[in-house]
């Protein structure tokens, strides 16, 4: 299968989503991990705690990866894993593999995935700061109004 | 009366103190229009308009497209039915 998407609320393993894009008749496999950061604004993050529509979601990451293997033709397998639940400092809320044939297409590929991604999944998160306050979060690339 | 399911995501549930789901009962003939009114009534006129200005709207998990200028005019041309889920779908924020 050269599309593997999956929204868990189990914490992320890379190998794994490495594993799951490895392929032969690839010459690069690029990897992103969207990680906590610990500030945001000057104040103290903690962590940050994901949620997400349980089908619309996995239905928005599997068009994304498809659109992106039709958009790049040497790409050979994608992989998009998204956590749910709280995901604390330095760790990973997000993770996309891309394999391909060079090097260029698969990074080309990876970061529009990216994009592709804050733009339309349907998931949300909360940061939770250390003085106790919790706030929603928007993604500036958010696009809701025109979903079809 | 026409009941359906109303689902809040994410910020959504802000204006709902925390509920993420509920069953509304509306009068005939029940439109889009009817339901974001009795949000309106029931929460506020600032969610309401928030859903209006912000918010993606799913029926039966597809999204719809209605004018959005005012709550009054929106939803006007989408009929509910018994059974219909909506899912109300703030500006989203992955990764």
């Amino acid at each position: 299968m050269s599309v593997f998407v999956n929204i868990t609320d189990k914490p992320l393993d890379s190998a794994e989503v490495l594993n799951h894009v490895r392929d032969p008749h690839a010459g690069a496999i690029v990897y992103f991990g969207g990680t906590t950061r610990n500030t945001f604004e000057g104040k103290e993050v903690v962590s940050l705690a994901y949620e997400a529509h349980p089908r619309l979601a996995i239905r928005t990451l599997e068009s994304i990866a498809n659109e992106a293997k039709a958009k790049f033709p040497s790409v050979h397998k994608i992989a998009i894993v998204h956590r749910t639940g709280v995901v604390p400092v330095a760790t990973e809320s997000v993770m996309i593999a891309v394999s391909s044939t060079h090097r260029k297409e698969g990074w080309l590929c990876g970061e529009w995935v990216l994009e592709k991604v804050k733009e339309r999944a349907e998931i949300w998160k909360i940061e939770k700061y250390a003085d106790g306050d919790s706030v929603y979060k928007e993604n500036e690339v958010s696009n809701v109004l025109g979903r079809t | 009366m026409v009941a359906v399911a109303v689902e809040y995501f994410g910020p959504a549930k802000t204006h709902t103190s925390g509920t993420a789901y509920e069953k509304v009962e509306l009068a005939e003939p029940a439109t889009l229009n009817t339901l974001i009114q009795h949000v309106g009534r029931s929460y506020s006129p600032e969610f309401a308009q928030y859903i209006v200005s912000s918010c993606g709207v799913v029926l039966n998990e597809d999204y719809v497209e209605t004018e959005r200028t005012c709550p009054e005019s929106f939803g006007t041309d989408i009929v509910l039915q018994s059974g219909d889920v909506v899912g109300i779908i703030p500006p989203v924020s992955s990764g």
